[in-house]
């Protein structure tokens, strides 16, 4: 697609009143019937019985109280390393994760929160355990390694002055490494976060305030935030896209301005209602002044009480009825709550757009999304911010304010469970991103939208059918639906770039287009095989300027009261200062959306079998022989049960047990389909793209 | 030979008085803000340099040029030299007034005014601060009793009492006068203790173990060129005979004190080897060339000669160079001299802390005048044509 | 004014003679230093500079906030001073050391109060409203301070702050090592028990001696061989550890001797009992006494 751009002077004032397109999609309502409840926020108490396993299990151990050991045994830190270097290893590790949370480190100072210890991964990254364990308790039959707090408590303790405290044994040892090695973090919240203070006595507002109000009081200490916040993709909804094709240079791009889907299009003259969602009071036409900052909503980010609430369609102003001060007297660091009350509502209402995001991850299983569920991860603490502005990415908005990947934590070998298995799948990661394996189904849980066919709405007569998931397949206001849960991913080759279509481009084909689609191939070293949601509609288009079309919808001379497509797209097109020619037609669209959550444990990672076809077919005909699985390569003279290995991991029957719409997938093999990919076959018959080494394989 | 000291009754408001008024009045707005705003409004006082003109002329130089009450006591009461007494009386009332205005002006200085009474209660013996103290304020007292007979001299008249008291005063006087002159020499040489304490902060020309004994010597030095000073000043404004005849001899005796100063100074200054720093050509070196020079040397050479002696205008002239001398040694050892070394700018005095010092030394030429008009304290006789 | 001569040789003699023979013993100075007090040791090369050891301090002596908060590095581009809002201030120095990249290695430095074991500002307190305790902490009266300021002119650190903006009641205000706190047992000062990287040991004195000749010891490479505040002006209850020579750090070369030795010795040698004033008092009265003797009685006035 070629871009059509509006040059000159003339641009950056286009660039504001176009401040339409995107989010319309974003934030509209599924239903027409009771809008005022479908804006309703998605914020859920915590359920009575949810805990997040593994998280609760650190915490446990972190508050134990172990004694303190006064004699260790003085070694020479070369010889110690040379007496354990094969003796100890990864199987002696009892535990994976740790919290450093010690009752020892709060006593005088209560700071900052948890430090979440990764001690596998340390283990695999230093290579040597005395790197830590650096001493061992005096005696003959004293265990070689300890925790910490055996050896450090209590700062300047009368016996063993010299010894540091915990807190500071942290602190030496972990810094001094991470410098030594330039590797891990070295600033305070790089390893934990700080504890928000009690703003009960701090924020001073009385009376009934206005929103504006809340927000000068914040700003009265929080001056700086503003001034990171006003420069943001939350307050801008713009911003530079150096990761769209193209267009790597632009600052402006996203959905105040230019950017579309497949959803609800485009923000075009739709204000007050897609920006109920916008962090920030009133901007309900053209003329919003960003520069405002008084008019920056605080609160809907960092309320704590779960009470706070934007009213629908009111430009983002918050229900009157909230009680502003007691917000503003709760405020904290931002939940999943918080986040998601916006996010997992995308295209309207639950689970509608974003195919890895809905309310269940509110209070995840385990099962659901490993980090949320078993380690009740926050968003911010994988979405790292930095004055305000908030680092990943997506494929279907062109604002990015730095990127992060799974390896930054988990490293470009993170498979440390199993030695037998380690090695292969840490091969992978070469080629494969972690999600492939480790989200094998989107919309696990809650169906989402897959299909959307705009040239069918306007028919008022037509009666909604429910589906399988008893969703409607049809709303007069927006036409044809389609609707899927537990949704197998379509894979492609991605290397972080996005090919993206945006409000003004002119169209090549008038057959089809990809709004969003991946960059990268098969013979990219870049590229690794993502899993995506491909949303697929039919939308309007300009057969005569090739454009795509930015219908107003929503309120007055909107197309939802004159159900007059010619009249909507007219208005539309001239909010955002683009021609419409008068005539219009309807072109099938997709857009690839990346799927980034719902990580799943190891257990329900996809199984080696489930995408090599060699293995599968080793375990349908388990009495030939001549069908091998790792013994293909391995002599199979060990005590280890290979067919085992190859098939752990997520099964689809069980899932369908328990409810969820995966029967097609049951038996699969294949998965990912390897010739779509670029491969002659499964790579363990075919070789892989860059080694064209059979394993072990005779035709 | 006898003296009569008498009340001037001269016309008291002459243009000179106004701009004494003048200054007083801008004083005193100066140290009503001070107690409003605090310290800080009013001077450039701060943490490294806590103290400032105050300090250092008020009280350093207010006590060392007040040294004449004790000298001229000592010279003519104990040395039994009476033929200097007509210059007891003017000088007692300088020390007098000086001594009160030192006070004066350590209330505005220390931050707690109202609780300049604690050091009577809390002791510290270890500090040089608080014996200065306590032989000020004792001093003050003895100088104030010293004062009595001038005051009931001139009301005994009127006022039966004053003439008891007078009488009984004066067969204990002279305890009063030996503890002023003991007292006077302890707080003299321990006011230049008081640096000793700051080895670092105190520029090495200054900084010597035996700075209590210059300040001492310097004291007794500039006490006659004080009485001088004063004397030749007074008789000349109020158009009175010079009084010479008293004046000169005494300017003999500065020859061997200043002398003794100048010795033990340079002395000092080559057992220790600072004269390295003599010709840096920082503040300090300057300050400290003109302070030996102009107010030591150049005053010394001329005093040797007796035709300078005996002229009014050299004697004067004189007195001015070695009050000078004593006085910006004054300012060098406790403003000039005194450099913190993380101070990263130099000290010098406000607005405020100039007015607030001005007006006290006007206030104190004021009451001077008022004395020498209403109280029997010159003895000067008018010039032909006089009262 | 009478004086008879027998009466003034008779006082001359007594007091004189009793008094010389007492002064001998007073005039030998000796330290009054605690022997063994609480101390910190400051490991320079442990601090990142993280500034928790200022907000600590800030909130356990109720100070008023900062003008730039805590968390923000711009405050080192000046060297701050301790002042009456803060009693601790962490600065940072370019000592010379470079890395890898050869660019230069900051070391941050804790300045407060070193808690002298022999301090000027204690003795040169005219109320002795600063005291030095068995603790080792350096303590302030306000009740007794009149607010002379001489402390802040003695103390060679140059340490102790003034509300200079308080016009009736300003208080000296300077780093408390947390008296209350390591008053009672088990307690430390507020920025050595927050400080992450134990760059601030808190411990008796002596203790904290060997520790940091065993750190020099053990890293002879890693440490300049100094502890500075050892011997410093007589020896202070902070001291320091560094890897670059202290004078690069904005630490001043101090002399060894206490301040207060020389002061003392001279106020002590002069006016212990005293018994200068007494003999001076008796000598120029019988100089008095013998000039005037031809007057008739003495009395001078005619």
């Amino acid at each position: 697609m070629k871009s059509k751009r509006w040059t000159g002077v003339k641009s950056k004032i286009y660039a504001l009143t176009i401040l339409s397109a995107l989010s319309f999609s974003f934030f509209f309502s599924v239903s027409n019937g009771n809008a005022a409840n479908v804006n309703k926020a998605l914020k859920q108490d915590k359920p009575e019985n949810w805990v997040a396993s593994d998280q609760n299990a650190a915490m446990e151990r972190s508050q134990e109280r172990v004694p303190l050991i006064i004699n260790v045994k003085m070694e020479k830190p070369g010889e110690r390393r040379n007496r354990l270097i094969g003796v100890l290893s990864m199987k002696d590790s009892e535990h994976r994760y740790f919290l450093l949370n010690s009752p020892i480190i709060k006593k005088d100072n209560d700071l900052y929160g948890p430090v979440r210890f990764m001690h596998n991964k340390h283990m695999i990254v230093s290579g040597d355990c005395t790197t830590c364990h650096h001493y061992r308790p005096e005696g003959n039959n004293t265990s070689e390694t300890v925790r910490c707090r055996a050896c450090h408590q209590e700062a300047f303790h009368p016996d063993i002055p010299e010894r540091t405290g915990l807190k500071a044994a942290y602190h030496l040892k972990c810094l001094g490494c991470h410098k030594a090695v330039k590797k891990g973090p070295v600033n305070c919240t790089g390893c934990h976060a700080k504890n928000v203070p009690d703003h009960g006595k701090l924020v001073q507002l009385t009376g009934k305030p206005k929103p504006s109000d809340v927000t000068k009081e914040c700003l009265r200490c929080h001056q700086s935030s503003a001034e990171g916040l006003s420069t943001s993709a939350h307050w801008l909804w713009r911003g530079p896209s150096i990761n769209t094709r193209g267009r790597e240079k632009e600052i402006s791009n996203g959905k105040a301005t230019n950017t579309m889907n497949n959803f609800c299009i485009a923000l075009s003259n739709n204000w007050p209602r897609c920006t109920s969602c916008h962090a920030g009071y009133g901007w309900k036409d053209k003329n919003f002044d960003f520069s405002d900052r008084t008019q920056m909503d605080c609160l809907v980010c960092h309320d704590t009480t779960g009470t706070y609430n934007k009213t629908p369609q009111d430009a983002g102003m918050p229900d009157p009825s909230v009680d502003l001060i007691k917000v503003a007297q709760n405020v904290g660091k931002p939940s999943r709550q918080n986040c998601g009350d916006c996010h997992f509502e995308g295209g309207g209402g639950d689970s509608v757009k974003h195919a890895d995001m809905n309310s269940t991850l509110f209070w995840p299983n385990r099962n659901c999304d490993v980090h949320m569920g078993g380690y009740d991860f926050n968003c911010h603490e994988c979405h790292k911010t930095q004055n305000h502005h908030i680092r990943g990415r997506s494929t279907s908005l062109p604002v990015a304010e730095g990127g992060f990947t799974c390896e930054a934590c988990h490293t470009e070998n993170p498979h440390s469970g199993n030695e037998l298995l380690d090695y292969h799948l840490n091969k992978h990661t070469q080629t494969i991103a972690c999600n492939t394996c480790h989200a094998p189904l989107y919309a696990k849980c809650k169906p989402t939208k897959t299909f959307w066919d705009w040239s069918k709405a306007g028919d008022k007569k037509r009666k909604p059918q429910k589906d399988k998931y008893g969703k409607d397949d049809y709303l007069w206001k927006k036409g044809e639906f389609r609707w899927k849960e537990s949704a197998k991913p379509e894979y492609a080759w991605f290397n972080g770039n996005v090919e993206r279509y945006l409000l003004g481009d002119t169209i090549e084909s008038m057959n089809h287009l990809k709004i969003t689609a991946p960059v990268g191939n098969f013979r990219d070293p870049q590229s690794k095989i993502h899993p995506f949601k491909v949303m697929r509609g039919v939308q309007p288009v300009d057969p005569n300027t090739r454009l795509l079309l930015a219908p107003h919808l929503y309120g007055k001379g909107g197309y939802w009261k004159t159900l007059d497509w010619d009249k909507s797209f007219k208005s539309g097109m001239t909010s955002v200062g683009l021609k419409y020619s008068g005539e219009y037609t309807w072109i099938s669209t997709e857009m690839y959306w990346l799927i980034n959550h719902e990580v799943t444990p190891k257990n329900m990672a996809l199984s080696c079998a489930t995408c090599h076809t060699s293995f599968k077919e080793a375990l349908n005909h388990p009495l030939n022989q001549s069908v091998r699985t790792c013994n293909r390569c391995h002599q199979d003279n060990r005590d280890i049960n290979f067919e085992k290995l190859v098939e752990q991991g997520i099964d689809f029957q069980l899932l369908q047990q328990r409810g969820r719409d995966s029967q097609s997938l049951i038996d699969s093999t294949d998965y990912i389909n390897f010739k779509a990919l670029g491969y002659k076959g499964d790579p363990i018959i075919y070789g892989g793209r860059f080694k064209k080494l059979p394993l072990g394989w005779k035709q | 030979m006898s003296h009569n000291p008498y009340p001037l009754q001269k016309k008291f408001f002459t243009p000179g008085v106004y701009v004494m008024l003048v200054f007083m009045l801008a004083g005193g707005v100066t140290i009503l803000a001070r107690f409003i705003g605090g310290i800080g409004y009013v001077s450039n006082l701060t943490n490294l340099y806590p103290w400032g003109l105050w300090i250092g002329i008020d009280v350093a130089s207010g006590v060392a040029l007040a040294a004449g009450g004790f000298t001229t006591a000592a010279l003519a009461h104990i040395m039994g030299k009476h033929q200097y007494e007509p210059i007891i009386r003017p000088a007692l009332l300088t020390a007098a007034l000086g001594y009160t205005f030192v006070v004066l002006g350590l209330l505005v200085d220390i931050g707690r005014t109202w609780a300049i009474w604690k050091p009577m209660i809390y002791w510290n013996p270890n500090s040089v601060l608080f014996e200065v103290a306590m032989c000020v304020m004792i001093y003050l007292n003895v100088l104030y009793i010293e004062f009595i007979p001038i005051v009931t001299q001139q009301f005994k008249s009127r006022f039966r009492l004053l003439g008891v008291l007078e009488e009984h005063l004066d067969k204990i006087m002279w305890i009063f006068i030996v503890a002023g002159v003991v007292l006077s020499c302890m707080h003299q040489s321990s006011l230049g203790s008081l640096m000793l304490i700051a080895p670092t902060k105190v520029h090495p020309l200054w900084y010597t173990p035996i700075l209590p004994l210059l300040f001492l010597v310097s004291a007794i030095a500039v006490g006659y060129p004080m009485v001088i000073f004063e004397t030749t000043l007074i008789t000349s404004s109020m158009n009175l005979d010079a009084e010479m005849d008293t004046l000169t001899p005494l300017s003999k005796i500065s020859i061997y004190l200043l002398g003794l100063y100048m010795i033990l100074k340079i002395g000092d200054m080559i057992v220790r080897g600072t004269y390295i720093y003599l010709f840096d050509f920082t503040a300090q070196s300057n300050a400290f060339l003109c302070e030996m020079g102009l107010g030591g040397v150049v005053p010394w050479i001329m005093l040797c000669f007796e035709k300078i002696r005996q002229s009014r205008k050299g004697l004067f002239i004189i007195s001015c160079l070695i009050i000078f001398g004593v006085l910006i040694n004054r300012i060098n050892v406790f403003i000039v001299g005194f450099k913190p070394f993380y101070s990263t700018t130099s000290y010098f005095p406000a607005i405020g802390e100039i007015l607030v010092t001005s007006g006290l030394i006007a206030t104190l030429m004021f009451i001077y005048r008022l004395a020498v008009t209403w109280l029997p304290v010159l003895s000067a006789k008018a010039k032909k044509g006089g009262v | 004014m009478t004086l008879s001569r027998r009466n003034f040789f008779g006082i001359m003699a007594g007091t004189g003679s009793m008094i010389l023979g007492r002064t001998k013993k007073a005039t030998a100075w000796e330290s009054k230093a605690p022997d063994n007090p609480y101390a910190c040791l400051v490991d320079l090369t442990r601090c990142v500079g993280c500034r928790k050891c200022e907000e600590a301090c800030n909130q356990a002596n109720h100070l008023p906030p900062p003008d730039i908060s805590f968390d923000d590095k711009r405050v080192f581009d000046t060297k701050r001073r301790p002042d009456d809002s803060r009693y601790t201030v962490v600065n940072r120095y370019y000592g010379g050391k470079k890395n890898e990249q050869d660019e230069l290695l900051p070391t941050f430095v804790k300045i407060q109060c070193m808690h002298c074991q022999d301090p000027s500002c204690v003795s040169a307190c005219i109320v002795g409203a600063l005291t030095k305790k068995d603790n080792g902490a350096v303590h302030y009266d306000v009740s007794k301070c009149i607010g002379c300021r001489y402390c802040m002119v003695a103390c060679p650190f140059e340490i102790p702050a003034y509300e200079y903006h308080n016009p009736m009641t300003p208080q000296v205000r300077k780093c408390t090592f947390c008296f209350e706190k390591i008053s009672k047992t088990g307690g430390r000062p507020a920025c050595a028990s927050v400080c992450p990287m134990e760059a601030i040991t808190f411990g008796p004195r002596k203790k904290l001696l060997d520790i940091a000749n065993k750190r020099i010891h053990e890293n002879p490479g890693k440490y300049v061989h100094t502890i500075y505040g050892e011997k410093e002006m007589g020896g202070t209850s902070w001291m320091y550890l560094s890897a670059e020579p202290f004078e690069s750090l904005g630490f001043q070369k101090l002399p060894l001797a206490p301040p207060p030795k020389l002061t003392e010795t001279i106020q002590h040698s002069l006016f212990s009992f005293l018994w200068s004033p007494i003999l001076l008092y008796s000598v120029l009265s019988g100089v008095m006494c013998l000039k005037n003797k031809d007057d008739k009685g003495g009395s001078h006035e005619s």
